[in-house]
């Protein structure tokens, strides 16, 4: 399906502005690929014409289907692996030494996309730390797809999707079988708070987090949105909480009151002391 | 790092021979369960049998069986990899002693992934 | 809950043949009738114990060939015949290994046989069973199905 430049400039525009999401010429390919299947399913006959709809689109039910077929979900259980190592031997240990008064803890995913990165943290807690069962545990997972929220909620997942990085153990112990698909049993669904948050909007207000995970999605910013997002983050922060970067992603030359952690390969942040 | 690649179909033999490759492995293959069992004392030891389930002589949970009663293969890793997904099935085979389960079709992504939480992967 | 078997079928089908080949496969309303030009090769698989039948995977000689190419990375030319007796073997175990885990009852035990790969007379009829599902696909300009076949229960 072909894309004339001047729909490019303004799709890209239009998305941009909805998520932040950043479209560099060059980026037609992608805009094609997510979009056509977009162009089918709202009957239209050409992006041409899906553009022409946006601009007349009051309700702005159009483009937000735009600019979630724009998002990249792409994602595993235990995605890279040493991020979680350190989560379970490390962070968590420490937050649970540190909150044992309060007995209790704020986690955040910021972009949870399907959801297997807090099914992943859900199920990291209920295997090592069974007496967080008691704590007040306020656990929330956001993105900005409201298709992605409602996959998170359902915890329904794909055989290729259950393939990915899950431990078969884990998936004997906290899935179970839906027709063709598996499924997250209801206490692990009930462990997390669904909810759709735009990082380049407006953010509610939050309990102050002991634990975000952030990865994988400061990459589609610009630098100027990076730069207030992690700024944002520390705001709603404990002073000795943690923060989780993708494996590309870094607060250097962004925001210098992080300090990364000298753990192997996690993307593991805290806030400087002082 | 060795592995051993176990299944009757030549060519899920090729594939996943070559993933493991790619992955860094050496790898030597079985058509069957009874001849992975042989190819384990003449060609062993390896880090890892990758087990297909349906197979000709001898099944690949049979084979688990059998190679998880000799203590000499207690630090081999088993995972099956396999066309076999209904939940039972995954549970039998951990409990003979199945350390991991790829559930066909797979990718290399797949296998990667599954290698390092075996703590397997070669960085 | 009523399981759609082709809508299933056709999911399978486009893994298998996306992850294992890395091919396209898209499902079609078209029928796929063989008999016009050249071999048809069946790839069949039977399921025994709780839900008893058998799944088939149809395909023209000429994608069997290139599928099996494709897996052992050979040439066309020297695809030999056991090359695409294993290849197709090995899809249709997959293809039939997903449909059990549809049909089976959880309590109880099922089991799948090994793959038997032969040329197919398409109008062939097995007798003691009847059709449940039948998808057919496309991919490029070739025409492949998968068929579900469950075995009559004899009246006493
Ligand atoms: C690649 S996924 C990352 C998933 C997971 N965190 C991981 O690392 O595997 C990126 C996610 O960010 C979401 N996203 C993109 N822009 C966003 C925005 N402005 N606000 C919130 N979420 C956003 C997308 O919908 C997508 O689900």
């Amino acid at each position: 399906m072909a894309l004339n430049p001047g729909d490019f400039e303004y799709i890209s525009k239009i998305v941009r502005g909805q998520s932040a999401i950043v479209l560099e010429k060059g980026k037609e390919y992608l805009v094609e690929a997510r979009l056509t299947p977009l162009v089918a399913s709202e009957n239209l006959g050409s992006i041409a014409e899906l553009a022409q709809q946006m601009r007349k689109d009051i309700s702005g039910k159009l483009i937000a289907k735009v600019v979630e077929a724009m998002t990249t979900n792409e994602t595993s259980f235990f995605r890279d692996i040493h991020p979680f190592e350190v989560l379970k031997n490390t962070v968590i240990p420490e937050l649970i030494q540190k909150r044992e008064s309060q007995k209790r803890l704020n986690i955040w995913c910021g972009a949870s996309s399907s959801g297997q990165e807090p099914y992943t943290l859900a199920m990291l807690i209920r295997e090592n730390f069974p007496q967080l069962k008691n704590w007040k545990l306020d656990f929330m997972a956001s993105d900005i797809s409201t298709e992605m929220q409602k996959r998170c909620q359902d915890g329904i997942y794909s055989q290729l999707e259950i393939n990915r990085g899950l431990p078969a153990m884990l998936m004997v112990k906290y899935f179970q079988r839906s027709g063709a698909q598996w499924q997250i049993k209801p206490e692990l669904r009930q462990m997390i708070n669904f909810k759709i948050l735009n990082l380049s909007g407006h953010w509610p207000l939050m309990p102050k987090m002991d634990l975000v995970m952030m990865r994988n999605v400061l990459i589609y910013f610009d630098v100027p949105t990076k730069k207030v997002i992690l700024q944002k983050i520390r705001e709603n922060m404990q002073p000795d909480g943690y923060v989780f970067l993708g494996a590309a992603e870094t607060t250097l030359n962004l925001d210098v009151k992080y300090e990364r952690m000298n753990f192997k390969q996690s993307g593991c942040y805290r806030i400087k002391e002082g | 790092m060795r592995a051993l690649v176990i299944d009757d179909s030549r060519a899920i033999r090729l594939i996943l021979g070559q993933v493991m490759k790619k992955l860094g492995f050496e790898v030597v293959d079985a058509g069957d369960g009874q001849q992975a069992l042989d190819k384990l004392k003449s060609d062993g030891p390896f880090d890892i049998a990758l087990v297909d389930w349906n197979m000709p002589v001898m099944n690949g949970y049979d084979f688990v069986v059998n190679a998880r009663k000799d203590p000499q293969y207690n630090d081999m890793r088993l995972m099956m990899v396999t066309t076999e997904t209904e939940m039972a099935q995954v549970v039998k085979a951990l409990e003979a002693g199945a350390n991991e389960y790829v559930m066909k079709p797979f990718t290399k992504e797949m296998i990667a992934e599954k290698l390092s939480l075996l703590g397997l992967s070669i960085e | 809950m009523e399981i759609d078997f082709n809508l299933e079928i056709s999911q399978y089908t486009k893994d298998i043949w996306e992850q294992i080949l890395g091919l396209e496969v898209i499902p079609t309303t078209e029928d796929f009738s063989p008999t016009e030009k050249g071999t048809t090769l069946a790839g069949c698989v039977q399921i025994m114990g709780s839900w008893e039948g058998s799944v088939e995977l149809l395909c023209p000689a000429e994608l069997a060939k290139k599928v099996a190419s494709i897996m052992f990375g050979t040439n066309l030319d020297e695809t030999s015949e056991d090359d695409i007796k294993d290849a197709l073997g090995e899809l249709t175990n997959m293809t039939g290994g997903n449909i059990k885990s549809l049909v089976h009852d959880a309590d109880q035990e099922c089991f799948l046989s090994l793959p038997a790969v032969a040329v197919s007379d398409i109008q062939m009829h097995v007798p003691g069973t009847h059709e449940v599902a039948k998808a057919t696909f496309k991919h490029e300009n070739h025409l492949f199905a998968v068929r579900m076949l469950k075995k009559v229960e004899k009246k006493k």
